[in-house]
């Protein structure tokens, strides 16, 4: 009884370990740059799409941060702030880079909006220099996507004096105007010398 | 295209036709002025409006500005920036950020900007509640590609035209491949509430002559029902004791309808009384009688007649544990009513608030209590904000019986009164009399201030006292240095702490 209890148990591990490493960031290194891959880790879904496909631009500020251990500041990070909308008679998406002389790219699935996004973020090679004084020069990548939705106002009566929610906010980091941020780390990498 | 010649064209001719603006207004010079121009500054993030607002008075740094102009260009991607500053004749420099479109097509941000409008229409609110010019604009959407500035232009006038509605712009498939139909669908909000919860307070603050104290209240609850847990120590900033106890109130602001609301506190606090209090009271019979623990319960129902104009009516039953052992507590029951009126405006980059008060409290016999008292007190603050620049004014006034009990006996000298005085210095017993009067003008952080006022004792003479001095704000964190004026002794007064609570009314 023990033993199937403990097999039961080890298969339910087992099965749980694929959805907990379903997002996975992956590198691959070019010659100048650091490009990043995130399988499984999609941010046009939820409340963003149904934005989208009612026919709204919405804007993603995406950043890539380069960590010399896991959950430690980043030694550079690059970041980006994307207008994606939806072709409603196509029914593809868009995406433009909200830059003066950024790029843009249209008639994708909003799988490859999402890569197309990430690939606009390659690390330069140059910026990693500091870490190859780090033993083995191993890092970690983190990721973080926000939806950018504008500035959210405060209810005047709501926001005077110490509330609770107000304790939350503060104790959590977050101001009320910040939309919250999805986050991914991985890691470890290590360059091709 | 044509844009982005304009803004060229109008960088190259500079106010001395320089071929380099850097070169004409160097970096350093003060800056007098900064506008945005070609663009509606009010469509910027609050944030990014700030900043540029801010630049007034700061020296020109050119990299500041170049950041600002990548900022407005993230913000808006169809539209590009640039910056021009002139150097007036006064040797300082006038900051103006020009924002044109951009022609370029393949920088749309939202590709069913490539579709023809085959409708326009609004949902959820009846034609006569829509302004004709509204209207007609919306209207002026159909035929032409979708103009993505344009609509959300109209969804901003719509919410500043319908501020009951909430507005949200949907854009569906038309009738043929490459028509759309723009729909922008208001639904009317929930009611807005009328009646306020009491204000809170929260803070830790400290004052060179009367030293640390905190009164922390803390809301826990939603939009009609709250609870506030009450924890004071050594808190000496409102009354004539310094107090140290706990409490819990609990408020609703919706019984059947939002005009009627109600709420109950209780409170168990433990006087200190300092040493010239004491005395004072030993030395004049006519002053009321010092108490150990006083613990009171307040229930209230309060009416709304507007969002802006309540009436509060209950009863505060106060129960004064004697200082001696051998006597008996003492009941100090009051009637209690309250007129409030609090309005604010915001109209861009200003906004005022008034708040203003009248309560009366008054003990009667008819509630059991063992002291028979009235207490009138009136107080008024009206702030007025624009931008980087703040300004408060002040006025209270106040009467009570001279057998009020001392927590009802008025105090000026503290962090928020008569900065520069010590209210024990003033009054080491309070007052049944009390005028006071205050103004402050602000700028970002730093203010300066003018307090004038006098609390006293009939019969005795009535002595106005005047204090000057500098507050500085960061957040809820403040510190203000306070002189007296009309007095030989000019000792700086110094408080500090942090503040919480946004009422500038009192008690």
């Amino acid at each position: 009884m023990v033993t199937s209890r403990a097999a039961l148990a080890l298969v339910a591990c087992l099965l749980s370990v694929p959805a907990a490493s379903a997002q996975t960031i992956a590198i691959v290194p070019a010659p100048s740059v650091v490009r990043v891959r995130a399988t499984g880790w999609a941010f046009l879904t939820a409340e963003p799409l149904a934005r989208l496909k009612e026919g709204q631009t919405v804007r993603v500020e995406l950043a890539v941060g380069v960590l010399a251990a896991p959950g430690r500041s980043a030694v550079t990070t690059l970041r980006r702030i994307f207008s994606v909308s939806y072709d409603l008679w196509e029914e593809r998406f868009a995406v433009t880079v909200a830059e003066p002389r950024g790029g843009s790219a249209s008639h994708l699935t909003a799988a490859a909006a999402e890569a197309w996004c990430l690939e606009q973020l390659a690390v330069p090679r140059a910026s990693l220099r500091s870490l190859d004084e780090l033993p083995g020069a191993r890092f970690w990548i983190r990721l973080e996507c926000r939806i950018l939705d504008g500035d959210g106002a405060l209810d005047p009566d709501e926001s005077a004096g110490l509330t609770l929610q107000r304790l939350i906010d503060v104790f959590s980091r977050r101001r009320k105007s910040e939309p919250p941020a999805r986050i991914l780390e991985g890691g470890p990498f290590q360059l091709p010398r | 295209m044509r844009m982005i010649a304009l803004l060229v064209s109008l960088l190259a001719i500079g106010p001395q036709s320089a071929p380099d603006q850097r070169a004409v207004v160097p970096d350093g010079t003060t800056i007098s002025a900064a506008s945005v121009s070609g663009f509606d500054i009010d469509r910027l993030s609050p944030g990014l409006r700030h900043d540029i607002h801010a630049l007034v008075g700061t020296p020109l740094k050119q990299e500041r500005l170049d950041q600002l102009i990548a900022r407005i260009e993230e913000e808006r991607p169809r539209h590009v920036a640039a910056v021009r500053t002139v150097l007036d004749p006064d040797g300082r420099a006038r900051v103006v950020f020009m924002v044109g479109e951009r022609g370029d097509e393949t920088a749309r941000d939202n590709v069913n900007s490539r579709y023809i409008v085959e409708a326009a229409n609004i949902n959820g609110a009846a034609d006569d509640e829509i302004p004709k010019g509204l209207l007609d604009d919306l209207h002026a959407l159909v035929g032409k590609p979708l103009d993505s500035d344009q609509s959300d232009r109209l969804q901003e006038r719509l919410r500043d035209e319908l501020p009951r509605y909430d507005v949200r712009r949907r854009i569906y498939r038309g009738s043929e491949q490459g028509r759309i139909r723009v729909v922008f669908e208001l639904t009317r909000r929930g009611a807005p509430t009328w009646l306020r919860y009491e204000p809170l307070r929260a803070n830790v603050v400290f004052h060179s002559d009367q030293k640390w104290g905190s009164y922390l209240d803390l809301g826990i609850g939603g939009r009609d029902i709250r609870f506030t847990p009450i924890l004071a120590i050594a808190d000496g900033d409102d009354l004539v004791e310094e107090y140290t106890g706990w409490g819990l109130r609990f408020e609703t602001r919706r019984i059947g309808t939002r005009r009627l609301g109600a709420s109950l506190e209780w409170t168990s606090f433990d006087p200190d009384w300092r040493p010239r209090t004491v005395d004072a009271v030993a030395a004049d019979p006519s002053l009321p009688s010092l108490y150990d623990t006083r613990s009171t319960l307040t229930p209230l129902v309060k009416f709304a007649f507007t969002p802006e104009l309540t009436i509060a009516a209950g009863v505060g039953i106060s129960e004064l544990d004697p200082l001696a052992p051998a006597t008996s507590s003492q009941m100090a029951n009051a009637a209690i009513g309250v007129l409030d009126f609090d309005k604010r405006w915001d109209a861009g980059r200003a906004a005022q608030r008034l708040e203003s008060e009248f309560r009366v409290r008054s003990g009667t016999r008819t509630l059991e209590s063992d002291l028979a008292y009235k207490r009138y007190s009136a107080q008024a603050s009206y702030a007025y904000d624009y931008g980087h620049h703040h300004a408060v004014a002040t006025a209270m006034g106040g009467a009570a019986s001279s057998t009020a009990p001392f927590f009802e006996r008025f105090t000026l000298g503290d962090t928020r009164t008569l900065r520069g005085w010590d209210k024990y210095a003033i009054a080491p017993a309070g007052g049944s009399r009390m005028v006071y009067a205050s103004v402050e003008y602000g700028y970002s952080g730093v203010g300066v201030f003018l307090d004038m006022g006098s609390v006293w004792d009939q019969p005795s003479d009535r002595r106005f006292r005047v204090s000057t001095g500098l507050s500085f704000h960061a957040g809820p964190a403040f510190a203000t240095v306070g002189f007296p004026l009309n007095t030989d002794n000019l000792t700086a007064v110094f408080s500090m702490g942090l503040r919480i609570g946004e009422t500038k009314l009192r008690w």
